[in-house]
């Protein structure tokens, strides 16, 4: 009978020790996991800064002229669209649409 | 040794074992039940670390989400004092790393008085800097230096820099925008309470409060980046070419009432457009007002027209010069007296014209069409520091002289776009907005609603006005800002500036603007430019251009036709600035009163 309950006693503080190793591993690994998504939220707003000031008007003006030569327009020319429905490929501006289109998404 | 003093010996030996017993006893109740409290407080003092976690404020995007501000989380560099053994060792280190682009030799000094601090337990060594800079400061390894995160506000550019504003070192709004929205873009801060272990570890099951912050809404605006661009590049050239003091510009949608664009330029020391800082300057097309000068003759206009004083066909026996009580008003060009319409007054931008219209409509009903066109209120935007304008308080006999030209009073740039909007608009006036929606933290975004709508004149009026003010551009003193393809309304204005604190005008100093709006046919966009003190001092010929590029551009990006057919030119052909006019002649007599306009443009037009 003794011989059980000092078994009993010393598997319970065994379970005991172990859980309480499991728990503190478990909390170092929380701790880090959030270090980590702190770093990465970090990260994620520091890119979003520098995307915005790399889309910036300022920066797209002063390197399309200074550095890629480009002039403003002399003139503005505006194309009207075809008419939905109608085909594409054919008609006057099909020309025209074929240089445009490969520069555009999947629509129209 | 005897055993009497073998008895003595243990004797004294079990008395000084219990008076240590005592003691120990005594000192236990002290420190278990005396002085429980405290003693269990210092403990939680040296585990508990309470932290409060900032929220992180809103971002602050264009109307296409282009980000016009946003925070970014950096690192503070802080120190405790009483664990720094050499002061002066330590800032010799840290003030190369931490100057940036300040003095590293002032900031030695700084550092060295706040290290030196040894009653103090926390001491600010830099705020807000970037990682690389506290990695270097981190690898240096020198006790007592710590970091704490904090969030430090950024402008990706300097877009709408006075409209948007700023923040202090504390990311508390300052101006602009951040100042006015502070409830909704600050946020509620966070706590996190937490039981550490001496490596700053966090100890398992040990005491952990989290209450997480709540981040601020961001605050999606109605600017469009593209137009507030074009606007700022346009106004700066503008205030550099005529060497003016500043320039102000807008652009609204008339439909909505929405602001597509809010551009302040002040010229900077160095003679180019540029303030040191852009977000502290003021938005002056709010806040400052300007005596607006014939801009303002279309609300005599449309006053006299809407009570069926006249149309614009009536014709009105105009001389170039009158007297009212001591003093004479005169046309910018001397002229026999002859009969000219309505339109043409407005056309020739006549001041005797413009006056023998406001004294038909008389004093009660031009000033009731001032306010209902929106002077001496509040625009609705509830900008910080935004100006109602001055009305005149007490109308003086020349009053009726002065204000039906626009002298005599003081608007906003905003107030006197929201009057070409309104009589592109129908008539109808719409109170303007800033704030399209806001985005809270949980991502829900919640549009604001349109402004509130009034009545002002009628349809029919506000057509006979947009048809006026076609021909203002068409053949008047505004034909330069026309833009090819369209057709674009609006109306010049030269008023002298008041002399500030005192009475009269300066002599040779000029506001110079141009309102008006586009396609006039089915109007879509108005727009203002008001530059202040240029060296050519007509609106006509200083601001309609810039008007022209700016309106070209929104247009453009708002996907407004031109007319069928047409070929546009990027750019309205610009003239060159004119030579200042000189002395006498009929520019003169133009010079001796307020409120001039272009009649002499058409000298230097071809």
């Amino acid at each position: 009978m003794v011989t059980i309950a000092v078994a009993v006693s010393l598997v319970a503080v065994f379970g005991v020790v172990a859980f309480n190793a499991f728990l503190v591993q478990s909390q170092f690994r929380l701790e880090r996991l959030e270090n980590e998504l702190n770093a990465q939220r970090k990260e994620f707003e520091q890119l979003r800064l520098e995307t915005a000031r790399l889309s910036s008007p300022e920066r797209i003006l002063s390197i399309s002229r200074s550095e890629l030569g480009m002039v403003d327009p002399e003139v503005v020319t505006h194309l009207t669209a075809p008419a939905l429905g109608k085909p594409l490929d054919t008609g006057p501006g099909a020309a025209a649409w074929a240089q445009i289109k490969p520069f555009l998404a999947a629509e129209p | 040794m005897s055993p009497r003093q073998r008895r003595r010996r243990v004797s004294a030996f079990l008395l000084s074992l219990a008076l240590a017993f005592v003691a120990i006893g005594w000192r236990l109740i002290d420190v278990q039940a005396l002085e429980a409290e405290r003693y269990a407080e210092l403990g939680r003092d040296q585990r508990v670390r309470q932290v409060e976690l900032a929220a992180e404020r809103g971002t602050i995007f264009d109307r296409d989400g282009n980000e016009l501000a946003l925070s970014v989380p950096q690192q503070t560099v802080w120190a405790d004092p009483r664990l720094v053994s050499d002061p002066a060792g330590y800032a010799r280190q840290l003030a190369p790393l931490l100057a940036g682009a300040d003095d590293p030799a002032a900031l030695e000094q700084v550092m060295l008085e706040r290290l030196s601090k040894r009653d103090a337990a926390f001491v600010y060594l830099r705020r807000k800097v970037d990682d690389g800079v506290a990695a270097k400061v981190a690898a240096l390894s020198l006790p007592g230096v710590s970091f704490v995160p904090e969030s430090k506000r950024h402008y990706p550019s300097d877009l709408a820099a006075s409209t948007i504003g700023l923040v202090g070192t504390d990311n508390e709004g300052l101006g602009g925008l951040e100042v006015q929205y502070e409830e909704a873009l600050a946020g509620t801060p966070g706590e996190l309470v937490v039981e550490r272990d001496p490596q700053g570890r966090e100890i398992p099951q040990g005491l952990r409060r989290y209450l997480p912050p709540e981040p601020g809404s961001d605050l999606v605006l109605t600017i469009d980046h593209g137009i507030q661009f074009e606007a700022e590049q346009a106004l700066a050239a503008a205030v550099n070419e005529y060497g003016a003091r500043a320039g102000r510009a807008i652009v609204i949608e008339i439909a909505t009432g929405d602001i597509l664009a809010m551009a302040n330029v002040t010229a900077g020391t160095d003679g180019r457009a540029t303030g040191p800082d852009p977000h502290a300057d003021k938005n002056r097309a709010v806040v400052d007002v300007y005596e607006p000068g014939s801009t303002n003759k279309v609300i005599t206009v449309a006053g006299a027209i809407e009570e069926g004083l006249l149309d614009p066909d009536t014709g009105l026996t105009v001389p170039d010069h009158l007297t009212i009580a001591d003093h004479t008003f005169t046309d910018h060009d001397p002229h026999p007296t002859e009969t000219w319409s309505v339109r043409k007054i407005l056309v020739e931008s006549s001041n005797i014209g413009a006056i023998l219209i406001g004294r038909t409509l008389g004093r009660e009903r031009l000033e009731e069409y001032l306010r209902r066109f929106g002077f001496g209120s509040g625009s609705g935007l509830k900008f910080p520091g935004e100006s109602a304008g001055l009305l005149p308080t007490e109308w003086w006999e020349t009053s009726m002289g002065t204000v039906p030209i626009g002298n005599g009073l003081a608007v906003t740039a905003l107030q006197m776009v929201d009057v070409y909007a309104t009589i592109a608009n129908n008539g109808v006036w719409r109170e303007p907005r800033l704030v399209m929606a806001t985005v809270d933290a949980d991502g829900e975004r919640r549009d604001a609603p349109l402004g509130e709508t009034q009545r002002v004149i009628s349809s029919g009026t506000a057509e006979q006005m947009r048809s006026i003010l076609a021909d203002v551009v068409k053949e008047g003193t505004g034909t330069q800002a026309n833009i090819p393809g369209y057709t674009v309304a609006g109306k010049t204005g030269t008023a002298r500036k008041p002399i500030e604190g005192g009475r009269g005008y300066y002599e040779g100093k000029y506001m110079a603007s141009f309102a008006g709006f586009a396609p006039a046919e089915n109007p879509q966009l108005a727009a203002i430019v008001v530059i202040d003190e240029p060296s050519g001092m007509y609106g006509g010929i200083v601001a309609a251009p810039t008007f022209s590029r700016i309106m070209q551009n929104a247009l453009r990006i708002e996907g407004v036709a031109p007319r069928p057919g047409e070929g546009v030119p990027a750019q309205a052909p610009r003239k060159p600035a004119p030579t200042p006019v000189p002395n006498g002649g009929d520019d003169e007599a133009a010079l001796s009163s307020p409120g001039q306009d272009v009649a002499v443009l058409s000298r230097w037009l071809a």
